[in-house]
């Protein structure tokens, strides 16, 4: 292979990483909200009833669908881990998190105040900083 | 109850699970056989740190949900971040892996931002 092709060929597994990365995000959070959207119908657990009946009623439809949603997220994940440096997906996958709030705020009407996206930037931060020492391994 | 207990229960099995699964994945290789990718995977899926990091998973999943169940999803989500404290912690404490100087300061950082969320 000669050196054009190969930075070619690197640029390629960057591109594909990077699109398995964004299937991950958008299927992780679909299956975050379809999660919070079937406990928030199922209500909050009762007191006077013991859990078991609660954690039964949880077998439904839209949870087994959430779960399969956040495994197929996994799957995605991982595919994008043998793309992309760790460095990379770890800091580009708390993108999430600027989704859930946008979705929980459309969907669920949850109250999404500053110190929350605040929040999220201090950890995003970290999560960059943190991820510096992994580029070589 | 604080459904607050459920939702770090999730956090700390998640944890514990990825130290099941290291475990799994870091046992010497069986190279007697030829074995062709899809029977080493399978084979893989069946060891048992692998059932067992499963299975942990799964249980984190269940409280999880319970946790969703009464706290906003906005609120419980950057939570999951403490899983980058814990994993490394946790490997210095069983492998007695070093923590580098960028990892500390990133997790005081994503510290910060945890407090910030819990006050939100």
């Amino acid at each position: 292979m000669t050196g054009a092709e190969a930075i070619t060929s690197k640029r390629n597994d960057q591109m594909l990483g990077i699109i398995y990365l964004i299937i991950d995000i958008l299927i992780s959070v679909a299956g975050q909200l379809v999660l919070k959207s079937a406990m928030h119908n199922l209500g909050e657990i009762p007191d006077d009833a013991p859990i078991t009946d609660y954690l039964l009623r949880m077998i439904s439809l839209p949870v087994i669908a959430g779960l399969a949603l956040y495994g197929l997220g996994v799957v995605f994940w991982i595919l994008c881990l043998t793309k992309l440096d760790l460095s990379f997906a770890y800091p580009a996958g708390t993108m999430q998190y600027f989704l859930i709030f946008i979705g929980a705020w459309i969907l669920f009407d949850e109250q999404i105040n500053l110190l929350r996206v605040v929040g999220a930037l201090v950890i995003i931060s970290g999560v960059v900083v943190m991820s510096k020492d992994i580029k070589l391994s | 109850m604080n459904p607050h207990i459920y939702l770090f229960s999730s956090i700390i099995l998640v944890t514990l699970s990825q130290f099941a699964f290291k475990k799994g994945v870091s046992l010497p290789e069986d190279t007697s056989e030829d074995a062709g990718i899809i029977q080493k995977v399978i084979k893989m899926l069946f060891q048992r740190h692998i059932i067992a990091g499963l299975l942990l998973n799964g249980v984190a999943a269940v409280f999880w949900m319970l946790a969703l169940s009464s706290m906003e999803l906005s609120y419980v989500f950057p939570f999951l971040s403490l899983n980058y404290i814990l994993v490394p912690i946790g490997a210095r404490l069983i492998y007695n892996e070093k923590i580098s100087n960028y990892r500390k300061i990133g997790i005081g950082i994503i510290c910060a931002g945890i407090f910030l969320i819990a006050f939100s």
